[in-house]
């Protein structure tokens, strides 16, 4: 049920560039974050997914034409103490996906928070998702498609309503990133470069490296 | 195991099997989550069934589940039921002994209905007789472990002795599945009182009701007839034959049982006021009608005389050896032959010491000889196994319903009781003298010194009969006589810990102690807090895999433990991560939340003092830096790779610690590691971290940054046993002020503390570790150690005329070193030893500094040359010596205690 189609593992596509980007997922606790990227990464689906302590780390690859792009992700802890850890993994980030969960209006508040801290602190290029969770529920819907599409609009923001469980958009959204991520060689010179380190006071270069 | 469970005594283990009703599949709850399967309902339900303790009533030993929503209960059992016994001893059908009867039900009824449940299910079935002719109702917790019947699709009571309200009540809510509302239903405690009625007058009249009814609906007809009769016991005298059977009654128990078939609900007495019947005047209480709640530390509260009634009665059932009924039915292969030889029918004299133990202690090992309750239950029929290939479906639709492949579910309650075969259990154990089953704790006996068995691997103890035997006995006697026996416990905690008695023995190394249960009853639970979102959204995805905390009560329970720690904690909040560290006490004390509550409270207190502050980050920063110079200290090898990759302890330790590995690992894993986390101090978790990363260290080695991040975030398999053992090795290689931390708890006693402390008393304040900041902290690569510690080690190479413990380095200049330093020191001056980018260069002194490869190396230089001091010390991690550490504050600290000397 998954379309799994045009995500795949490293060893798939072997010609043309190949580009990492790191990218972020926030959001409240419970809207689904750990499971978007269990289904991203491993196609799996957990309905008791644990709960994210610190933050996790995963990898996956996905093939654009000519470019394989290799995403970095991690995966936050979702409550609210935890934000001072968050910077950590935001900074330096090239995309992040924002997930809220459409049965719970709170959690949309709570993105927009995290948009905001996003546009402030972020790198001033971070290709930024919202992703509406959860959209299996739509009977119990209470974030409306449009209210979310307006508020996207409005920041520049990618959009879309996902589910986790049934593999509702889950690659696309992290296709739409893919593809809006610059892939051109320049992009992995300058100030984008830096600040991909992990370590919040050392300015050396991280792990996570750009186009090679 | 407080109330303690009822010793075996002549009862046997009864198992008995029946079939949850099972959900459509695919159907998911209002959160989305799919529906808790019924069997894990009953399951977390039926836990609490095992606190009931009392005479007439059997208890449950246990519960298990199997496949396809099955479920297995094994209770307190006896061959005789009320049925057969009436027929075959007069006695028993005497107006006397139906009175005794009559008074011994409806105790046990009373106990239920304080306990907060019914029956539901009285019949000449469900009572008991023991050898001693007391009546014991069984099967009584289907009501209470089905929720109402609503997690099974068979009706729970017999037809013949229900209550015709029942009935009806039935009849309205049959349709639409059940299971799904999950209210506590608490039931009528009138409707036992009519089934009571319906079985005392079927001995009475001396026939079996409605044995003519061709169908359950003209059963169901005849029963609901009676409501409509103006007396129900003459309308069944008369529709039996049976009036001539009435008339030579004493009139108290006729109007008893009258007054048990009073037909209107409202009018119908409860059974606490049946109580005060003439007919139940002669007799007094067996024992005390209120349970007791699950309490620690145990004093017996039998014993004490708060409730005269069970004081009276617990003497009264002292004596009450009473007459053992003649030809007591035994069990066919039989253990009988044991205690009944056939030319006499009491007792052999020789005591079976087996049965002196409690049920659910002889349930366990009986488990660990080999017994298995399908397996048994398999081999008597009552489990029956077909082919796979008929129960195949032979329609299913694209929702996932299925038609056809009959796994056959019966409707009706299959009746059956298996007994348990002891004789396995009994033979294993034989050859043990009955004054083992008293050790005597006040001289360390423990019975299992002498055991080949207590050399082998902990696996191996955990599954012998024999071995865990000997540590029930030891542990138990040691439980009863805590807290004055705490430090046996803990002595006897560091060989191990019996699972059986876990839950206690923890409570017991944490220092539980005080009013346990009153504490967590003044706690308000149910005032919402805006913790509770958070909370609500955790607990669903914490230990799920675990069918009693993934049970509704285990969530229910689960939040009133955390709700709680948190109103009573005002100084700490809820950090995600809390609901992971409460699952293995709430596992462990399921029925009593109050323990799990002390057992989390005092666990936080000594391990994470102070992690859940609002703002906990210099607490978790100065454990994570403490934690990156253990691994240093220990593994510089490890050490030097993953600084270099920059996999720091940031990205992956703050779960390991913040939990204490409960986030990591499966319960029973937990289990392994808690055991020995709990017999040390509050820096054994950082030993434990330690030892995990050396298990990896290979994978770790090879791989990169974002393998190695790969590697934690899906924890790989883990050899738990090795990893206590080396963390118990790390712990005993590290000087105690290597792990200071300025966070830590105080210690309490300052008798027991360290060197150190004992040093800090006679004034030499420099002499002991003390806080470093953060930023200093997470400069330096290498622990430091303080000057007494060193000293220690110094002095400890002098007593042991071997190989020295410890190499001294003295980085100063030749001067400045000569002027006075600690023996045995060597001098290696950071000016001419460091290279210009601080690598070490080849001198004179290396070929002794090599040779003391793997010993502790104690880089020391004055307090205003630090930077050299740090400088030198990761030179030589840099070249992977081991245990390099610095000295705090500067040989200086050693002036005023005349440790200088100058060098020969």
């Amino acid at each position: 049920m998954a379309q799994r189609t045009s995500v795949q593992r490293p060893s798939g596509g072997g010609q043309g560039k190949i580009c990492q980007f790191k990218l972020v997922l926030l959001g409240e606790s419970a809207v689904g974050k750990s499971s978007l990227v269990l289904r991203f990464v491993k196609g799996q689906f957990h309905e008791y997914q644990e709960s994210t302590i610190g933050a996790a780390f995963l990898t996956q690859t996905v093939c654009l034409d000519d470019t394989t792009v290799k995403f970095e992700i991690w995966d936050t802890a979702g409550q609210e103490r935890y934000h001072s850890l968050a910077p950590m993994y935001y900074r330096g980030a090239q995309a992040a996906i924002v997930v809220y969960d459409i049965t719970n209006q709170d959690t949309f508040g709570r993105a927009k928070t995290w948009v905001k801290e996003l546009q402030r602190q972020a790198s001033p290029n971070i290709v930024i998702a919202l992703a509406g969770n959860k959209a299996d529920l739509a009977n119990k819907r209470m974030v409306e498609y449009e209210e979310a599409q307006t508020y996207a609009e409005e920041n520049s923001l990618l959009f879309m309503e996902t589910s986790a469980k049934t593999a509702m958009n889950v690659n696309d959204i992290f296709l739409a990133i893919a593809k809006k991520l610059p892939k051109s060689d320049n992009s992995a010179t300058g100030s984008q470069r830096e600040g991909m380190t992990l370590r919040p006071s050392d300015p050396t270069p991280g792990p996570a490296g750009c186009c090679k | 195991m407080y109330p303690a469970s009822p010793r075996l005594g002549r009862a046997h283990l009864g198992a008995s099997t029946f079939f949850a009703s099972a959900h459509p599949s695919e159907s998911c709850g209002s959160n989305g989550l799919p529906l808790t399967p019924n069997s894990i309902r009953i399951y977390g339900q039926a836990r609490a069934l095992q606190l009931i303790n009392h005479p007439h009533l059997c208890s449950y030993v246990d519960i298990h589940r199997g496949k396809h929503e099955r479920i297995m209960v094994i209770q307190e059992y006896y061959l005789l039921n009320l049925r057969v016994a009436a027929q075959k001893y007069p006695e028993m059908r005497s107006p006397q002994g139906l009175a005794r009867l009559a008074h011994q039900v409806v105790q046990g009824l009373v106990y239920l209905n304080n306990f907060g449940t019914v029956a539901c299910t009285l019949s000449p079935e469900n009572i008991l007789i023991d050898p001693r002719g007391q009546a014991k109702l069984y099967n009584y917790g289907l009501y209470y472990m089905t929720e109402a019947g609503t997690s099974v699709s068979f009706p729970l009571g017999t037809v013949q002795y229900t209550a015709p309200e029942v009935l009806l009540m039935q009849a309205g809510s049959q349709e639409g599945g059940g299971g799904v509302t999950g209210a506590t239903v608490t039931g009528n405690p009138v409707w036992d009182v009519w089934s009571l009625g319906m079985v005392l007058a079927e001995i009475l009249l001396g026939c079996t009701f409605f044995s003519g009814c061709k169908d359950m609906e003209e059963l169901v007809g005849e029963v609901l007839s009676l409501a409509l009769s103006p007396n129900p016991l003459q309308h069944l005298a008369q529709s039996h034959n049976a009036c001539h059977s009435l008339e030579g009654l004493p009139g108290e128990l006729k109007d008893f049982v009258s007054l048990c078939l009073t037909v209107g609900p409202s009018e119908r007495p409860v059974p606490r006021s049946l109580l005060s019947h003439r007919l139940l005047q002669p007799f007094i209480l067996s024992a005390s009608l209120v349970p007791v709640h699950p309490h620690f530390p145990v004093v017996d509260p039998s014993l004490c005389l708060i409730d005269f009634a069970h004081f009276k009665a617990k003497f009264s059932m002292m004596e009450n050896s009473g007459p053992t009924l003649t030809d007591y039915p035994l069990h066919a292969e039989t253990e009988a032959s044991l205690e009944f030889p056939k030319d006499s029918t009491k007792p052999r004299l020789k005591r079976d010491q087996l049965s002196e133990r409690s049920m659910r202690e002889v349930y366990h090992l009986w488990q660990l000889a080999g017994g298995n309750v399908e397996q048994e239950l398999k081999k008597q029929k009552l489990i029956k196994i077909k082919p796979s290939i008929l129960t195949l479906p032979s329609v299913m639709v694209v929702e996932g319903e299925v038609f056809g492949g009959d796994i056959s579910h019966s409707q009706q309650l299959e009746a059956t009781t298996i007994v348990l075969p002891l004789h396995t259990l009994r033979s294993r154990l034989a050859h043990i003298p009955p004054e083992k089953y008293y050790p005597l704790i006040t001289q360390g006996e423990s019975g299992t010194d002498e055991l080949e068995t207590s050399q082998l691997p902990l696996v191996i103890r955990e599954r012998d009969v024999e071995y865990q035997l000997h540590r029930l006995l030891s542990f138990q006697r040691l439980l009863q006589a805590y807290p004055h026996k705490g430090d046996s416990i803990l002595k006897e905690a560091r060989k191990d810990t019996p699972p059986f008695y876990r839950a206690l023995v923890w409570a017991a190394l944490l220092n539980v102690d005080g009013a346990v249960a009153h504490t967590y009853q003044q706690i308000d639970k149910e005032t919402p807090t805006p913790t509770d979102r958070q909370i609500e959204v955790d607990i669903p995805r914490c230990h799920q895999y675990d069918e009693l905390l993934s049970s509704p009560q285990g969530h229910a329970k689960f939040t009133r433990v955390l709700k709680a720690w948190v109103v009573s904690h005002p100084h700490l909040v809820y950090w995600q991560g809390l609901d992971s560290l409460c699952a293995p006490f709430l596992y462990l004390n399921f029925n009593n939340e109050a323990l799990a509550y002390s057992c989390l409270s005092r666990f936080i207190e000594k391990y994470l003092h102070k992690f859940f502050l609002r703002d906990n980050s210099a607490i978790i920063q100065e454990y994570l830096a403490k934690f990156s110079h253990m691994i240093a200290f220990h593994d510089p090898h490890l050490f030097n790779h993953l600084d270099n990759i920059g996999f720091i302890p940031e990205l992956y330790a703050i779960p390991w610690f913040l939990t204490m590995y409960t986030h990591v690992f499966p319960l029973q894993k937990i289990f392994l590691l808690w055991d020995t986390l709990l017999l040390g101090e509050a820096s054994l978790p950082l030993c434990v971290g330690v030892a995990l990363l050396r298990q990896l260290k290979d994978r770790l080695l090879q791989f990169g940054f974002n393998e190695c991040i790969l590697l934690f975030s899906d924890m790989p398999d883990i050899d738990m046993e090795r990893v206590v053992r080396e963390s118990v090795q790390v712990f005993c290689s590290t000087p105690r002020s290597v792990t200071f931390r300025q966070h830590e708890r105080p210690r309490p006693d300052p008798s027991q503390a360290s060197p150190a402390h004992n040093a800090a008393q006679a004034g030499q304040q420099d002499l002991v570790m003390d806080g470093v900041s953060l930023p200093e902290l997470k400069r330096e690569k290498c622990p430091r150690v303080c000057g007494a510690d060193l000293l220690e080690l110094l002095a400890h190479k002098r007593s042991h005329s071997g190989r020295a413990k410890v190499l001294v380095v003295d980085v100063r200049s030749p001067e400045e070193f000569a002027r006075g330093t600690l023996a045995d020191a060597i001098n290696m001056p950071a000016d001419t030893s460091l290279g210009p980018d601080g690598t070490l260069l080849m001198g004179p002194q290396m070929e002794v500094l090599s040779s003391y490869r793997g010993k502790i190396i104690a880089v020391i230089g004055s307090r205003n040359g630090w930077d050299q001091v740090v400088k030198f010390a990761e030179a030589i991690l840099v070249q992977e010596f081991p245990r390099v550490c610095t000295l705090h504050k500067g040989v200086e600290v050693f002036r005023a205690s005349g440790a200088l000397m100058v060098p020969s």
